[in-house]
């Protein structure tokens, strides 16, 4: 459930630039930019973009690379295994001088940046009955993707939708409709490829990676936790409204788990949370929404931010299983970071679920 | 049966167009045909009047004919329009039976088999026909004629009447639709692979399993079409799983989008061969993706060796030999020469290839191949000499070389053409050379090892690459010159280890320090001049080393003493490579 380690162990980022499908070539070689110190690769599932990266390069300019179009991919090899580590634009470059030696220090972000690029020029409206994933699948064709992948669903718009302002990224419209059938925010692969996937609450079964200290450990024994009650509820009301309706939707669901130290069971009391939406497929994913934040706020109160070996086979939403020291539990991670060097580690941000 | 004089003319309409129009001369085959499989959806008028002198030989003449091109013609609509009353009624027929080939015997069968569907009684300019699904289902092929109802006991006529016939097929009430594909809507899908979709079929058409699937791919991008499926008599009853496959390598990668189109039998045949069969299917979209693949690599052992292996779906690849690694390369081929000679041994072998999406395939599972040099007959030696301050190597011209590589201390050092017969080192200062003359097959001669070492009067430094020493000679403070080389290891210690993990670079740090007195600032100041750029020294006891001085430090005030360190950098004769194309 973790990657093994040896006992010495060959960790290596490789930078690799691609113009339109193919690897760059200079010289008769493909360009691989030289990494100049450490850089920072992150994920955060609450971000807009997820995954970012920073790092220096020697400098890679009259090697042809030019960042306007091209994509620069990171791998990550450990003792010979090789494991991708998602593509990126690149957004800034910071030429400098270093000890005499020219770098270039780089920003960059993944591929869903250029959702953010492609706004409506125009008002765009969609039918009432048109299929969700539809409309998402159009703005990603539209936005020039064709390696994408959204998990079916028969949910069609309930109106005809014309929500959104001239200037609105795409990126941010199908985060709306996403939202309104209760999928998991959009991203990126590390191979590459866009997802939508629905949303789940984590369970036991679904761990995805295991870390437990012992003989194989791969984690290390100082963490940081803290437990964040505040704003925690355990009734939670979602409310549509939309003035296409003839009704509003209402939908609540209650935390009454009692292994649960914030449910109404638990508490004796009812504490509200009131979200309103703009729109709303059906009651049933109105109330799939509510059910999520009760599951959300059920996993909440406690965080955690754990230090392992490079794991680069993770990706947005895994589930972790982790025991070290006092801390032992089932959690969803919320992000990650490598440190981009041999030796550098990999942090995990992540919150208890109570499964 | 009669025979036609003259000649009758013939005239299609669709949509206002005169799609077809022409003349027949007469003869017995009366008949004229039209594939009903070119008609779009929609009314057709297929209209066919007599021209004036035609003689029907007994009175009866099969009129019209609509003959669809393979099957049965299940529902639709004649009108029958009468626009002369020379024939007081007509009648159209239908054939229940395997219609024979030839025009002629259509029109036989046609009147002396076919079953009466309806007329066109006296004072009547039209009438409507359509078939049952009694009789859809019974037919297998038939056609339709119009003819006088004399044929059938009606009162006949020998005048020729001037009639259109107006076919319009039946929107079917309900079509079939599919629903729950799997795999979904929005999946992925590998062109290398064969795929089977299945899908849950609807109807409500009165019981009737599907009749015909029909798939076709538009890639999104280019337009492309491409041909699925088009099955006929598919099985699959109302609620029911059915499959269809999609053939490795039909689709490229890229976006497409499937339309599946799907009709119950007793529907199926009015548009199946039409356009309207295809446009009004249900879209789905799949991207194809390539998966990558390399496998079975075998290389030939040689000192330079060539590696082969099976690509599928290849648009870039990567070779990994012993410590070689070829890096990301573009291309399609499936063997590679690596650009290196290696010495006889084991050597791991490993191959990975990218789509053209550029998704990176497992590499393969490592090899291990044995070089072994077979070495060329023939007498080849070579020489070092020292030649001002840079070494000299030379060798005898070797029969059937096609490049000669220079080796310093294990390091390949120059590679030249055939015809040269000497390097000069300008970076080293002497230790162990060989020459290889290295045939066109890939296998070498050696001259075995030579050592030559530079003697020298003092230490040079110089940072232009060899080719001028730094004026004034440079005496050290003392007669050892400390060497540090390191590797960076990383030791983390994870919860319930006992000991530390080690996570190594791979790269080491080699740096030499370097201490000189100077008695006149002059040569000093030149050597300051040097600091953060790349340097060579070539010292007095025969070492050398490439790389940056990162700071210096001043001597005293009287004997300028400079101190300073040159940290190894990677140089143009690290990784050079042997020319394999």
């Amino acid at each position: 459930m973790s990657i093994r380690l040896n006992n010495v162990n060959a960790v290596r980022y490789r930078f690799t630039v691609w113009r339109g499908g193919a690897p760059l070539v200079y010289n008769g070689r493909a360009v691989e930019l030289e990494p100049f110190g450490s850089g920072t690769l992150i994920h955060d599932n609450g971000a807009e973009l997820q995954d970012s990266i920073q790092q220096t390069f020697l400098d890679y300019r009259p090697m042809g690379v030019d960042f306007v179009g091209d994509i620069l991919r990171v791998e990550c090899d450990i003792n010979g295994q090789t494991f991708p580590l998602g593509r990126y634009c690149v957004t800034t470059e910071r030429p400098g001088s270093s000890a005499g030696v020219r770098t270039v220090e780089i920003e960059g972000y993944s591929l869903l940046w250029i959702l953010t690029q492609c706004k409506i020029e125009t008002i765009r409206t969609w039918s009432a009955g048109t299929k969700y994933t539809e409309v998402i699948a159009g703005l990603l064709t539209e936005a020039g993707f064709t390696e994408y992948e959204i998990e079916e669903s028969s949910a069609v718009l309930a109106t005809d939708r014309a929500d959104w302002d001239i200037g609105t990224e795409f990126l941010e419209i199908i985060g709306d409709l996403l939202a309104e059938i209760n999928y998991n925010p959009l991203f990126a692969d590390f191979s590459g490829v866009i997802r939508a996937t629905k949303y789940s609450a984590p369970t036991l079964s679904g761990v995805t990676h295991t870390y437990t200290e012992g003989r194989d450990s791969v984690i290390r024994a100082d963490y940081d936790s803290e437990l964040d009650r505040f704003g925690v509820a355990n009734v939670f009301i979602v409310i549509c409204d939309s003035p296409e309706r003839t009704a509003t939707l209402r939908a609540e669901a209650v935390n009454a788990d009692p292994a649960s130290p914030y449910s109404t069971v638990s508490l004796g009391r009812r504490v509200p949370h009131i979200e309103r939406v703009d729109n709303t497929p059906n009651l049933t994913a109105l109330q799939d929404t509510a059910d999520r934040l009760r599951s959300e706020s059920m996993q909440t109160s406690e965080r955690i931010e754990i230090t392992t070996a490079p794991q680069p086979d993770h990706e947005a939403n895994e589930t972790l299983l982790v025991q070290v020291g006092d801390l032992a539990g089932v959690y969803r991670e919320t992000g990650f970071e490598f440190e981009l060097s041999p030796g550098g580690q990999m942090k995990h941000k992540a919150v208890r679920v109570i499964v | 049966m009669g025979t036609v004089y003259g000649a009758y003319r013939y005239q299609v309409y669709y949509d206002g167009r005169t799609e077809q129009d022409g003349y027949y001369a007469s003869g017995k085959s009366a008949g004229w045909y039209y594939d009903v499989a070119q008609l779009i959806y929609g009314p057709h008028i297929i209209r066919r009047s007599y021209c004036a002198g035609v003689e029907l030989d007994g009175g009866v003449h099969l009129f019209d004919y609509i003959e669809p091109r393979a099957a049965d013609q299940s529902r639709f609509t004649l009108t029958a329009t009468l626009r002369n009353a020379v024939v007081p009624s007509v009648a159209v027929g239908i054939l229940t039976s395997r219609i024979s080939s030839g025009a002629f015997a259509r029109y036989t069968q046609l009147r002396e088999n076919a079953n009466i569907i309806g007329t066109i009684s006296p004072g009547s300019t039209s009438a409507t026909f359509s078939l049952t699904h009694d009789q859809a289902e019974k037919a297998q092929l038939y056609g339709v004629k119009f003819f006088p109802a004399s044929e059938f006991g009606e009162t006949s006529s020998t005048a020729i009447p001037d009639a259109s016939l107006v076919y319009t097929p039946i929107n079917p009430a309900s079509r079939g639709r599919v629903t729950d594909l799997v795999p979904g809507n929005y999946a992925s899908i590998v062109a290398s692979e064969d795929t089977e979709i299945s899908y849950t079929y609807h109807h409500d058409y009165g019981g009737y399993a599907q009749a015909w699937l029909g798939v076709i791919a538009v890639n999104q991008d280019t337009g492309k079409n491409v041909l699925i499926a088009r099955k006929k008599s598919v099985s699959v009853p109302d609620g029911g799983r059915g499959t269809f496959t999609i053939p490795a390598g039909t689709l490229s990668a890229g976006r497409w989008t499937i339309t599946i189109s799907a009709a119950p039998a007793a529907s199926a045949n009015y548009y199946a061969d039409t356009d309207d069969f295809w446009v009004t299917g249900q879209e789905f979209v799949y991207t194809v993706r390539e998966n990558p693949s390399a496998s079975g690599v075998v290389c030939d052992g040689r000192p330079i060796p060539e590696v082969e292996w099976t690509g599928v779906s290849q648009a870039a690849y990567q070779v990994r030999f012993g410590d070689y690694d070829s890096g990301a390369r573009a291309g399609t081929g499936t063997s590679f020469i690596v650009p290196r000679i290696f010495r006889d041994g084991a050597y791991p072998v490993t191959v990975r290839t990218a789509s053209s999406a550029g998704t990176w395939s497992d590499w393969t599972e490592t090899e291990y191949v044995t070089v072994r040099n077979v070495e060329p007959a023939g007498d080849f030696s070579a020489q070092a000499a020292q030649d001002g301050v840079n070494m000299r190597i030379s060798w005898t011209v070797f029969a059937g070389a096609a490049h000669y590589a220079v080796f310093r201390d294990g390091e390949m050092i120059a590679v030249t053409d055939p015809d040269a017969d000497q390097v000069i080192d300008r970076l080293g200062a002497g230790g162990s050379y060989e020459v290889l003359a290295v045939t066109a097959d890939r296998y070498y001669k050696s001259s075995g090892q030579i050592a030559g070492r530079l003697r020298l009067a003092a230490d040079l430094i110089s940072a232009d690459g060899g080719y001028t020493w730094l004026a004034g000679r440079l005496t050290p403070e003392r007669k050892s010159q400390p060497e540090d080389v390191r590797e960076d290891i990383s030791f983390v210690y994870y919860a319930g280890r006992e000991k530390p993990t080690a996570f190594r670079t791979g790269q080491k740090n080699r740096s030499k320090s370097f201490v000189y007195v100077f008695k006149n600032r002059t040569p000093a100041r030149t050597l300051r001049s040097l600091v953060g750029s790349e340097v060579i020294v070539k010292t007095t006891r025969g070492e050398h080393i490439r790389g940056v001085i990162p700071e210096m430090n001043w001597g005293d005030a009287r004997f300028v003493s400079p101190s300073f360190q040159i940290r190894e950098v990677w140089g143009e004769e690290d990784g050079l490579e042997y020319p394999t194309e």
